[in-house]
Formats: structure tokens, sequence, C-alpha cells
């Protein structure tokens, strides 16, 4: 039982040290564990707080590629960086890639822009014309449920008490209290919306202007 | 995560763990509805599909009775449908009208669509999208886009049934039976790289294929399951490539797997639970409907947001809708010391 799971134990309350319904073990402990899954995953949805790098070799002529995880499923990409020639690849989409160029799937160069498609999809425009580079993806990871004790909970220690509050309206819920379970889920979705409250960059002034260009129609 | 590991979850929150109140049937039928809403509602399922040409299936039908009969999900409704007949030549519809006559016909007809590239055909060749096709986004043959086409655009070319060439558009042919049409016929001849698998061709040999989309998975080779990500690597060459909008399929059974991200089952469940709370039955309790009935409106806010992080990469420039950007127009004119003076 994590820390996370006696603090549930206790709002609810069992026993963290002799609970009555959710023993320490995994079938016993298992409804609250899944509601601690679920929470760090919405979390990780409107957050973006878990990243991982995966590096995707490059195959000649194949422009096309599904991302397999293993640690837990795509969420979105957020940045993407060739090797070879150290730089990023700009995220592009179909309609702009048609109106580019209709035979936009047959050009082979190095790529310098990608496009995502549906949940686990990237494109790389122009396709790679050889094995011989690595992608470089930075993306965020809706992480797998965690399983035992000792498991890494993927999640900053701001949003704890937030996963702590969504699991105890889950109980409440389940115990067919609606009150209470709603008093406990506007718990959560207040911590979760202070989210401004806790970015990492404070001190970042962002405008709104952009480099970018449209490409040229090709002729 | 499968259907029956879902099942479990919402009979726990329902207090309903051996179906005293709600039956299977009854959540199972919730679940799908519930399924096709949360995807009209965010349009979050999205797949790719490499087909090849022609399509390869298990089993060809003629009439539409036969369809519910075939217990495969390959399957190709072959020669011509004429008022609930199916008949082989266009003449035939003269005899059944009792007339005598004989009206020219295009070609030969076939009931697998390969058979059309050993002779001239007299029918289209129609392909099928995938399963759980509902909209589409792009289409490409052999890395070449693919126009959106009409039959009535179609038809102004007097011999589209047997135009062949290199296919610049596609038409739908049937939304029922999910089929559409390559137009010009496709002229690269038939490769027959086909396996036969108990007396039937389906697969070509190395290729992998998804039986319940009907399409090419992975070819021999090009499965990376340990290099760096596991990917699997569609290809794309002298294939019909798309992109297209899902829908997601039932659940039949408890094995299935449900199209949707695991970490998005939670949603759909909680729109499961407010309908079985809110059903006219023993277990109608209104609080706990609105409750888990709220959960699932706001699920469905909360990945309305992460679908637009998934853009967040994008370089955006904000412009005016109608307006033309801004351009400076430089004239030419002559130089601020022209013409020369002097003192």
């Amino acid at each position: 039982m994590n820390a996370l799971e006696t603090r549930i134990l206790e709002l609810i309350g069992e026993d963290p040290d002799s609970p009555d319904v959710f023993t320490d073990d995994a079938d016993g402990i298992a409804p609250i564990r899944d509601s601690i899954n679920e929470a760090i995953a919405e979390i990780v949805m409107l957050t973006g707080g878990y990243k991982r790098q995966y590096f995707l070799p490059l195959r000649a002529d194949t422009g096309f590629y599904r991302l397999r995880p293993r640690s837990g499923e795509v969420g979105w990409l957020t940045d993407v960086f060739l090797i070879n020639p150290r730089f990023r690849l700009e995220q592009t989409d179909l309609p702009r890639l048609n109106a580019h160029n209709p035979l936009w799937m047959m050009d082979t160069a190095q790529p310098y822009s990608y496009l995502p498609i549906g949940q686990d999809v990237i494109g790389l425009y122009p396709k790679p014309s050889s094995n011989s580079d690595i992608v470089e993806i930075t993306m965020v990871e809706i992480p797998s449920a965690y399983t035992g004790d000792r498991d890494r909970i993927k999640l900053r220690d701001a949003y704890q008490y937030a996963v702590v509050n969504y699991a105890v309206s889950d109980f409440w819920a389940s115990r067919g209290d609606a009150n209470e379970a709603a008093k406990y889920n506007q718990l959560y979705l207040d911590a979760m919306g202070l989210t401004s409250m806790y970015t990492a960059q404070k001190d970042a002034v962002r405008f709104e202007r952009t480099a970018k260009e449209p490409w040229p129609v090709r002729t | 995560m499968n259907y029956g590991d879902e099942l479990v979850k919402i009979r726990r929150f329902l207090r309903d763990p051996v179906g005293s109140i709600w039956s299977d049937a009854y959540i199972k039928h919730i679940y799908n509805d519930i399924q096709q809403d949360f995807q009209h509602k965010t349009s979050l399922l999205m797949d790719v599909a490499v087909q090849r040409v022609p399509g390869v299936y298990e089993f060809s039908y003629q009439h539409d009775w036969e369809f519910v009969y075939i217990d495969e999900t390959q399957v190709y409704q072959c020669l011509l449908q004429h008022d609930g007949n199916a008949i082989t030549s266009r003449w035939e519809v003269q005899q059944i009208a009792g007339i005598d006559g004989d009206v020219g016909d295009y070609g030969a007809h076939f009931t697998q669509p390969w058979e059309a590239y050993m002779t001239t055909a007299g029918d289209v060749i129609k392909m099928r999208f995938a399963r759980n096709f509902n909209s589409m986004r792009f289409i490409a043959y052999n890395e070449q886009t693919l126009f959106s086409l009409s039959q009535k655009e179609v038809q102004n070319d007097p011999a589209y049934v047997n135009h062949t060439g290199l296919p610049y558009g596609y038409y739908p042919y049937d939304q029922v039976d999910n089929s559409y049409v390559l137009y010009p016929r496709p002229s690269a001849g038939f490769s027959d790289e086909l396996d036969s698998v108990n007396g039937g061709v389906f697969f070509a040999t190395d290729d992998t294929e998804d039986a319940t989309t009907g399409v090419i998975a992975t070819r021999s080779g090009s499965f990376d399951p340990d290099d760096g990500l596991p990917v699997d690597m569609i290809d794309t060459a002298n294939n019909v490539f798309m992109v297209y909008e899902a829908s997601p399929v039932d659940m039949s059974v408890n094995a299935d797997e449900s199209e949707f991200p695991d970490f998005m089952l939670k949603y759909i469940r909680f729109g499961v639970i407010a309908r079985a709370y809110g059903g006219n039955n023993d277990g109608k309790i209104k609080t706990l409907s609105d409750y888990w009935g709220g959960k699932y409106l706001l699920g469905i806010s909360v990945v309305k947001k992460y679908m637009q992080k998934k853009r967040q990469d994008r370089d955006y420039r904000l412009t005016t809708k109608g307006v033309k950007p801004f351009k400076n127009v430089r004239h030419a004119r002559l130089p601020a010391a022209y013409p020369v003076s002097n003192p």
C-alpha cells in the first residue's frame, strides 16, 4: 500500500493498518488503484505533466509509423527532432500538404515536417530516403496503470491530493451517496483548476507570434 | 482492457455485481450507444488503413439475404443487383421482363475482384472501406492523392465501367456495404502473390492481415518490435492509403477490446452508469444518474481540451477571416539622389 492509498483509506474511514474492505493485497485494493490510475491519466491528459522521449529509427521510403510505447499510451507529440542534421521538424497537417503538392506522398528526401494522425500514427514529410537517421520524439505519455506497492507514481506532488479526492469521490459514488461523491469530486476539480499556479515557467513571457510562412505552391 | 473488465467496473458502481437489476445485455446496449455518442461529440478516433488493389475477400455473395448467413467479415457482393434479383449480364433484365432483345454488355463478369484483371471486365471493381470507417479525411492510390467524386461526375465518361488508367478519384458505391470504386480502374496488372489457405485465396505470402478491418496490417520484414520504439511500418506504395475518422465497433462479447484508448474508457463508463441509473426500472436513482451524467459531460470537455493539446506544436499565425495578408508592394522609383544637381 503506497502513501496515496493510505490517505484515501483514512478519508473513507478505513484503518490503513488493518483495512476491513480494501485489504492490502492486489485484489482488495484494486478498486482504489483503479481510481488512482484513472485520475493520473486524466491529470496527465489535461496538464501534459508526464513526458518521455522515444527514438524512432527511420527506414528508407517509409513515411508512416505507428507508435507503440510499452510504458504507456501516446498522449500527444510536443517536439520532434531529427538527429543527423540537428533540427526540429515542423508540425503540419493534411490540408496543408495537399495544398502544397497533391503528390506529396511520393516525395523522398530528408524530412523537415511531421504529421500526427489519430492517436498513435506519425507521418514524415518528405519521407526519408535512407535508413541512416533517427527521429527523437518527445511526447506526453499517458502512463500505464501502476499495479504494485513499489511502482512509481508518475505524477507531480502538487496533484497528489487531487488524486486522493478523485478516488474518495469514486468510493462514495460506489456506495450510492451522490452528495458526498459530488463534494469530493468538486475538491478534485478545484485542484485541477489551479493549473496556472503550478506552472513551471512563471518567468516566461510569451507572445502570440510566429515566423511561419506558408509553403509555396509547387508548380 | 477488454469489455469484460469494464463490465465489472460498471457493475461495481451500479452496486449490482450479479445482474439482479441490470442484465448484461441491457448494459451492453447502453455501452455501444454511449461509444457512438462519445465519438460523435469528440471525433477522437481516427485511423489509417492500407488496402490491396484489388481487394482480396474470403467469400463472395450475390443476394442481400445471403449476407446474414455469412459469418465472415471480408466478403464481396458480386455481379449486378436488379430489383431484388442478382443478375450476371445486363440482357437478363430483358428476359425477366419478357422482351426479346439483347442489350450490349461491357465485358465479362466476375465473382472475385482479382478475376477482373484476367479479362475485359464488364462491372466496376468495388473496394470496401475498413469495417470501422466513418468518414474520409485523405485517400491516395500509389501515393497520389485521390479526389472525392460522385457517380454523376464519373458517368460523364461513357466508358466509365471499363476505363482503365491511373486513378485520380474515388466515389462511394454503397454506404450499407461500405464500398467504393476507384476511377479510372487501376491499370496495374494483378500480381498473383496469394497464398492458398483452406482452399481459398486470402493472404498474400508474408502478409499479416487484420481480419477485423480487411486491411494489410504488416508485411514480413516491416515490423520492428524491439528496435527503439516499436512501430508498425505502413507500406503505401501500390496500395490505397487512407486516413479516416473511425466509428467505434460494437462490443459483442466480454473479450472484445474497445477501439478507444484505455485512458478514455472511464468516460464511456460514466455515461453508461448515468443511463443505467436513469432507466425506468428498480434501479432508478435520479441523484446518481445526474452525478454520473455530469461526470460524462465533464469527460467530453476534458477530451475536447485534450484534442486541442495535440496541436500544441503547431506554429500559428493570427489572421482575420476574409482579409488578404499584408504585403509590402514596392514600386520602381528613382534613387533619392536623382537627378544630380550641381551646386
